[in-house]
């Protein structure tokens, strides 16, 4: 077992070299700013940001989530569906291709969040979720039902997996947080898939 | 056994809140008897401010002898009465105050470092030389003084020390000479070795005549073993509190390290605390320089390195605690496979 450490959205000196400093060996990258050129990610950005971690003698272990606007419709059965699982499936070849091994991401939209803070004593604050007071935001324009969002979910795993398992990467998907409106999605996520690429 | 933060007496707010933040019930305050008379009500002043946060004032450490003033107090000399007198007012004041606990030193040269060394991900801990040192530092006297002379004038010191103490229910002790090598600048280095130690706690057989164990210079000590040290004075009652940090080697030449990078098995030296029955706190003490840190009032190191080392110590802390507990050690390997099926 080893100790990991994540940064989200960033690959900045200043964290990578407190990483290395603490000696944390793993580093997870959470939304890396990868660009996206054509909706995907290419080989020679994914090569460039290993060798970036790599730099400071950190091994890059895993990418948690690519920006939401390359997996919005694939997850929430948005009109682009198809164009974005296939720029999916070969965003993770290139993952596999740059020697990452391990790809996972949270399967909602909108992502991870919570509805304030609170005071858990002498200043410091702890978030916090609460279904009750949450203006929910309209995030999406078509019609989304139930069966429509697990059909998306299992046509992700059932096409992602193969191809994940042939380029040596790990899929894995984070559980919904707050646990809530998506949980049952994942549960069976894992229902669906039970190689070890699931 | 519960950590301790250590800080500066001008701390500000934000370092007590950052203590409550961690956890951390306990603080230990630079400062003490020195040619600045702090007095009663001050040290009153102190307690309450800290207890204002909920937090407990559990040692004020620090030391006269490197002050020049008191330079018949360590050597001997005409002013020596005199001084002693007055330093025993201090600490009288101290005691009444509701301070349990004062570390100080006997090293008129303070501590010393010679040349940094580069450790884990470029972060710089401190180093020591012998030679290099030797090579370039003047006699602070001019001369070469006696060690004789100087245990002499020590215990004198601990004689007069020791019942005052006693009497306003506040433990003394001494912290080793860091780095413990025989001479710097032709003082010499009293308390190198285990052997100087026992003969300090015979002096005067009491609680009140303790040691500010600061395990990482006795793990600098040449010749020594530092389990062997730490059960030795911990079951005896002569450890007050502990310096809880690492480093590379020993004495003639020596870098600090990060706390779990150095040579000391940590959890081996928490555990020979556990089983001496030592029941006292855990200071970080001098943690290395790390990347853009910011800031802390008190000894090296900033809040990230500090932060690190405190969580190390809140964590080896927790789990010899929890070996007790479960009547064995803690095998942590079933925690994480339960996570991952």
């Amino acid at each position: 077992m080893r100790i990991g450490m994540g940064l989200n959205s960033s690959t900045n000196t200043e964290t990578l070299r407190y990483m290395a400093q603490l000696g944390v060996q793993d580093v997870v990258l959470n939304t890396p700013p990868v660009p996206v050129k054509n909706g995907k990610w290419e080989l020679v950005d994914l090569v460039s940001l290993k060798n970036r971690v790599n730099e400071f003698g950190l091994t890059l272990t895993a990418i948690e989530n690519t920006q939401i606007d390359m997996r919005h419709h694939l997850i929430a059965g948005g009109p682009r569906f198809d164009e974005q699982l296939e720029n999916m499936v070969e965003t993770i070849r290139n993952i596999g291709r740059a020697g990452i091994p391990m790809y996972t991401m949270s399967w909602r939209y909108p992502r991870f969040y919570r509805t304030g803070h609170v005071d858990i004593g002498f200043g410091a604050q702890g978030t916090a979720f609460n279904a009750d007071v949450e203006d929910w935001p309209n995030v999406i324009d078509w019609e989304l039902t139930r069966e429509r969002a697990w059909e998306c979910l299992q046509t992700w795993v059932k096409t992602a997996t193969p191809v994940a398992e042939e380029y040596g990467v790990r899929l894995g998907l984070h559980p919904v947080d707050p646990r809530f409106l998506w949980s049952e999605a994942c549960r069976s996520c894992c229902s669906i898939s039970k190689t070890t690429s699931g | 056994m519960e950590p301790m933060v250590a800080i500066h007496g001008q701390g500000g707010d934000e370092v007590l809140q950052t203590a409550v933040q961690y956890g951390i019930k306990n603080i230990l305050v630079y400062g003490g008897p020195g040619t600045r008379h702090m007095k009663f009500q001050e040290y009153v002043t102190l307690r309450m401010r800290i207890e204002s946060f909920g937090l407990k004032l559990a040692a004020i450490e620090g030391g006269f002898s490197p002050d020049l003033n008191y330079h018949d107090v360590i050597f001997g000399g005409p002013k020596q009465d005199e001084l002693i007198e007055d330093l025993l007012i201090q600490v009288r004041d101290m005691g009444r105050a509701g301070i349990p606990i004062y570390g100080y030193n006997w090293m008129p040269n303070s501590w010393g470092r010679a040349q940094p060394t580069i450790i884990r991900g470029g972060a710089m801990g401190t180093g020591y030389q012998y030679d290099w040192e030797n090579d370039r530092r003047p006699k602070t006297f001019g001369e070469d003084m006696d060690e004789g002379t100087m245990w002499d004038a020590l215990e004198y010191w601990i004689k007069a020390v020791t019942p005052v103490a006693e009497e306003v229910g506040m433990r003394c002790g001494i912290h080793p000479e860091d780095p413990p090598v025989p001479q710097r600048g032709g003082v010499p280095g009293l308390f190198r070795n285990m052997a100087a130690f026992k003969r300090l706690v015979e002096i005067v057989d009491s609680d009140y005549n303790a040691i500010e164990f600061c395990q990482g210079t006795f793990s600098e000590m040449p010749g020594e073993d530092i389990y062997e040290m730490i059960e030795y004075f911990a079951s005896r009652n002569k450890v007050m509190y502990v310096h809880f940090r690492n480093v590379s080697g020993k004495a003639p030449a020596f870098n600090e390290e990060f706390i779990n990078t150095g040579y000391v098995n940590m959890k081996k030296a928490m555990r020979t605390y556990r089983d001496a029955g030592f029941t006292g706190n855990f200071i970080d003490d001098h943690c290395p320089l790390m990347v853009d840190d910011t800031d802390f009032p008190g000894n090296l190191g900033g809040y990230r390195s500090r932060l690190f080392a405190q969580g190390y110590i809140a964590g080896v802390i927790e789990s010899v605690k929890k070996e007790v507990e479960y009547g064995g050690p803690v095998d942590m390997s079933a925690a994480g496979k339960g996570a991952s099926s």
